[in-house]
């Protein structure tokens, strides 16, 4: 079992420059993921570097007792409407209205909350998260992965079961 | 599930909620948990863990309402990124902390520049053909079945050349897609979910896709797809066929 992540934003305010490497290792995926909701393709890696820029010039602005992951997507955002903006006359009026509107903001809060279960999976044991993420992310039944896994079906409801009882636990522990 | 009243259900919990228990096996757990409280407690915690996971894979999976157009075709558009993928930490992201606003752009020129050398190097490559020994091998996967018949295979052969990478699909024992349905070639990041598409197999069962060398090296898996013909982009949670690549 891994030893729970210490949480980046507290280290992010203290300046800890290791800090935004891991920010971006566990959150670079689910960013480049919403970015790509919205932005043209050639311009989803240039809106993603400018998001953890912002993200570690913008530290100060973080509070460490509030949760990170929706401070994050909120840059991503912003970020993502400034290169819409930048693309006018290019881009689709209706993706700018639908990043702007409640749309955008409640798949940013969505996305955000997804990558705090990601977060939390990394401290499963491999075994559990395999399962897991085979079980609700790859949706197969528990009876293909035990057989993906050349594993008992016992096996993979034990850990399927473990698995989630620990990650209420974490989840729950972070006030959701 | 046999026994009648086994002493905890806590295991069965997750395929209950999943609607893969049988009618016994859904009796029998429903049985057991109308008398027992710490399994009652254990549903909560599970039933909040599912829906959390639920939640998450809709967020991650659903497809964007409009897709934005793109200038250039997407093979273009990827060959463009000077950014390996994650979970690598990119050059650029080392170099925030310790460089201003104009370190950042020049370093991106310079990234965006190495970049563009790379796709032209491999477009040369491709373009002079093969070398006088024929192309290296760099990996292999064999492709087993998933939501498919079990006799369904697949091999998926990659070579090198000069940058870019050549990715040989062949598949045995798929049944035909199906009206509005096709077979779609991905690579895959097991440990992250990370999927990049790699096109449609041909009804023969048969495709070959050129991929930037950087960008190969962010996935670890080949997995193949059945999905509809109706303009949604993304994976349709319903793979066929799937196998890891090996060196």
């Amino acid at each position: 079992m891994s030893e729970p992540p210490e949480p980046v934003g507290p280290r992010l305010v203290a300046g800890d420059e290791r800090a935004l490497e891991e920010c971006y290792q566990r959150y670079g995926p689910a960013v480049r993921g919403y970015l790509r909701r919205f932005v043209p393709t050639p311009d989803v890696e240039d809106v993603l570097q400018d998001t953890f820029l912002d993200v570690w010039r913008s530290r100060g602005q973080l509070d460490p007792e509030r949760r990170f992951e929706p401070w994050l997507f909120a840059i991503a955002r912003r970020r993502a409407i400034d290169a819409l903006r930048r693309r006018r006359g290019v881009v689709d009026v209706a993706v700018v209205r639908d990043l702007m509107g409640e749309d955008g903001n409640q798949l940013a809060e969505q996305l955000a909350w997804a990558a705090e279960v990601r977060a939390a999976l990394d401290q499963m044991s491999a075994e559990q998260r395999e399962a897991i993420e085979l079980a609700y992310f790859g949706q197969l039944t528990q009876r293909e992965i035990a057989e993906q896994l050349g594993i008992p079906l016992g096996t993979v409801k034990a850990r399927v079961a473990r698995g989630l009882r620990k990650l209420a636990v974490l989840m729950e522990g972070r006030a959701l | 599930m046999t026994d009648p009243e086994p002493a905890h259900v806590t295991d069965e919990l997750p395929a209950l909620l999943a609607g893969e228990c049988s009618r016994a096996q859904t009796l029998a757990v429903a049985a057991h948990l109308r008398s027992c409280r710490p399994c009652q407690e254990e549903l909560v915690s599970i039933a909040v863990a599912a829906g959390t996971l639920r939640a998450a894979a809709r967020a991650e999976q659903a497809p964007p309402s409009a897709l934005p157009p793109s200038p250039v075709p997407e093979s273009l558009d990827e060959k463009r990124s000077p950014v390996a993928p994650v979970p690598d930490t990119p050059e650029w992201l080392r170099r925030i902390p310790r460089r201003g606003p104009a370190g950042w752009e020049t370093r991106r020129r310079i990234l965006a520049l190495a970049a563009a050398v790379v796709v032209i190097a491999g477009a040369v490559a491709a373009g002079l053909g093969l070398s006088a020994s024929g192309p290296a091998v760099t990996n292999r996967a064999a492709l087993h079945p998933l939501r498919a018949p079990a006799a369904a295979r697949g091999a998926v052969t990659v070579t090198a050349a000069s940058g870019a990478r050549q990715v040989q699909v062949s598949t045995d024992g798929l049944p035909a897609p199906g009206q509005g349905h096709f077979y779609e070639v991905w690579l895959l990041d097991p440990a992250t979910l990370k999927m990049m598409p790699m096109g449609a197999l041909a009804p023969s069962g048969q495709a070959t896709f050129g991929v930037a060398t950087g960008l190969m090296a962010g996935y670890s898996a080949v997995d193949i797809s059945l999905q509809a013909n109706n303009g949604n982009p993304a994976h349709s949670a319903v793979s066929v066929l799937r196998g890891t690549l090996t060196s």
